[in-house]
């Protein structure tokens, strides 16, 4: 079956995704990347605040939940030419996917039409649950609740809801193993971790379930897990931002591999995602 | 069709009202959409082109298991078991336990169509900010209650849709003592409808309420067994953390009772407190159960042919092709 190479980033809000698309592009624009740029983008209105307030030194502002602008990247990858597409979505439209358990239109085409997905998930969000399975006890109070409550879905349950609503949109069972879409799960912010460890070690211990998920249903070969850090370290001291402002945005922030190496050379994650 | 809140996390209508912290949601103004910024013509323009899943994380209904037998034959697990036995909580810990990693020996998890639901079963394990838990609210007892709960699961290439039926325990023992009871419409349906069952044995109520306990266990055993057609039973003793302060007699006798009932059924002890952790009777003990029932429901099964001996005199019906000359 032939790939596709049309890649679709999928987040939550505030996930990371559009800073490090406009880090993606501040690179290759300069020629700081294994990956060329062929001609500049026509349209990068999806972007241009992003790469205007990293410039000054601030953090990107998260995307509005109802604007869809698509930004195609014309590059050039180990001299094949690619057309990249990053839907550029405010991240609400994932949550209300989740939420509604329906699928808009607009979804319903970058989803049929993209090979490669690339799931962006912040882990240093997500807040560990305390329950019996982990937690030993005394003394308990086993009252009975009087009210069925409604939690609303953990994190790692949306992102297991999410791979399935995406499969299903896409006519993908999980009978067999899946090898199209080709699946990279990217951990953000991974500066926030203050970790060693490889991707899949934090994967396992934040989210043992969606990864056991990912591992039954996606072929051996066919998903990957990276780390990345777009911005390298939050610009919250003036600090912080007059090192964005000396240094420039397309010298800060790294990748790490499936195997935990560091790499500056963010570009490298659309070059992964390419070969799997 | 499900409806949502336009505030960002509001859980309404699910839950309460974020805004006003109140069940009404409706009188809220970001529910009616002036402070969300968008238009009831933008609202109404996105609804158009969505498509429903089949599915929405909520428990199944009898009619939502098409959704999955069109993939494959799905394996129903009735959960049976008196009132307060640890039918829903035990449910919710083997999902508990797969949420922290736990793994099944043989069978990998490949999702679910009833995420929410199984949500809500986790969350009565979960440790409240005061300190405590709370269990889960008795199971409706309403006849036409049903509550499935959806795992899709792999082991090598085999694939299975597992469904687990709980039910309450007041129809249960409606049904044990009449099982055409019309309160009981659900637990006959179960029985019916179930390819292997988990029994649960409440080890607290046998403590406090001995033989009286016992001879409702039987009896709902027995039931059980009356028209099995060799589907596989677990018998799980539940709060088996506590199961040292049932009378030694009565819990001898439930067992040799038990034995005789279902024969050579597998007992599981499980608990919903290890201590110290991982403990046995949580975290091994509680898959176990539904790994012994795959495994049973996946064993080839004897079938017996009946060849079929023509006794007409018609030629034509005789007949036995060509290869019958040979």
């Amino acid at each position: 079956m032939v790939v596709n190479d049309s890649i679709l980033i999928v987040g939550q809000p505030a996930s990371g995704k559009t800073t490090f698309i406009a880090q993606f592009l501040t690179r290759v624009k300069k020629r700081k990347s294994s990956i060329k740029l062929i001609k500049i983008p026509e349209n990068i209105k999806a972007i241009t605040n992003a790469i205007k307030r990293l410039s000054t030194g601030e953090e990107p502002e998260t995307t509005p939940a109802y604007q869809n602008v698509e930004l195609v990247i014309p590059i050039n990858v180990d001299g094949k030419n690619i057309d990249l597409v990053f839907p550029d979505y405010g991240g609400e439209q994932v949550n209300a996917m989740i939420d509604l358990m329906e699928i808009n239109e607009n979804w319903q085409k970058l989803v049929t039409c993209s090979d490669r997905w690339i799931h962006f998930i912040r882990p240093h969000e997500i807040t560990p649950e305390y329950d019996l399975s982990i937690s030993s006890y005394d003394e308990i109070k086993t009252e009975k609740n009087t009210a069925f409550k409604n939690p609303g879905l953990s994190n790692q349950s949306k992102f297991i809801e999410l791979l399935q609503i995406l499969l299903h949109t896409k006519n993908k069972g999980i009978k067999h193993p899946i090898s199209i879409p080709k699946l990279s799960i990217v951990l953000t912010c991974w500066d926030e971790l203050n970790t060693n460890g490889k991707p899949v070690q934090v994967l396992r211990e934040k989210l043992p379930m969606f990864l056991h998920f990912i591992e039954t249903v996606w072929e051996k070969e066919a998903f990957e897990i990276l780390g990345l850090s777009a911005q390298e370290f939050p610009l919250k001291t003036q600090e912080a931002k007059d090192k964005y402002l000396d240094e420039l945005p397309e010298n800060i922030g790294y990748m790490i591999d499936q195997e935990g190496v560091k790499d500056k050379d963010i570009t490298k994650l659309v070059k992964i995602a390419l070969q799997l | 069709m499900r409806n949502k809140c336009g505030k960002p996390d509001c859980p309404a209508p699910k839950g309460l009202c974020l805004e006003h912290a109140s069940p009404d949601y409706q009188k809220c103004d970001y529910w009616l959409g002036k402070k969300t910024g968008q238009s009831v013509e933008e609202q109404k323009e996105a609804k158009k082109t969505a498509q429903s899943l089949p599915w929405t994380g909520e428990p199944f209904q009898p009619t939502d298991i098409e959704i999955v037998s069109q993939r494959s034959v799905p394996l129903i697990i009735g959960m049976v078991g008196g009132a307060d036995a640890g039918k829903t909580s035990y449910l919710g810990m083997l999902y508990t336990l797969l949420f922290n990693g736990n793994k099944f020996k043989h069978w990998s998890f490949a999702g679910s169509c009833t995420l929410a639901a199984w949500e809500t079963l986790a969350q009565y394990l979960r440790i409240q900010p005061d300190g405590n838990v709370a269990f889960a609210p008795p199971t409706p007892s309403n006849p036409d209650f049903y509550s499935l709960y959806h795992l899709a699961l792999k082991r090598e290439e085999l694939f299975r849709d597992v469904l687990f039926v709980d039910s309450s325990g007041e129809v249960f023992k409606l049904w044990a003592e009449d099982i055409h009871d019309p309160n009981a419409e659900n637990a006959q349906w179960i029985y019916e409808n179930s390819n292997a069952f988990i029994f649960m044995v409440d080890s607290v109520a046998l403590t406090k309420r001995r033989g009286a306990a016992k001879s409702e266990i039987v009896q709902m055993a027995e039931q059980l067994a009356a028209n099995l057609k060799g589907r596989p039973v677990a018998v799980v003793w539940s709060k088996a953390d506590k199961i040292e302060n049932i009378r030694e007699n009565i819990r001898r006798a439930l067992e040799e009772d038990l034995a005789l009932v279902f024969g050579n059924s597998q007992v599981f002890e499980v608990s919903n407190f290890p201590k110290p952790i991982p403990d046995t009777l949580c975290h091994e003990n509680n898959p176990a159960v539904v790994e012994y029932l795959l495994e049973k429901l996946n064993e080839p099964k004897i079938i017996r042919l009946i060849p079929q001996v023509s006794i007409s005199d018609d030629l034509l019906f005789n007949y036995r092709g060509s290869y019958g000359s040979e």
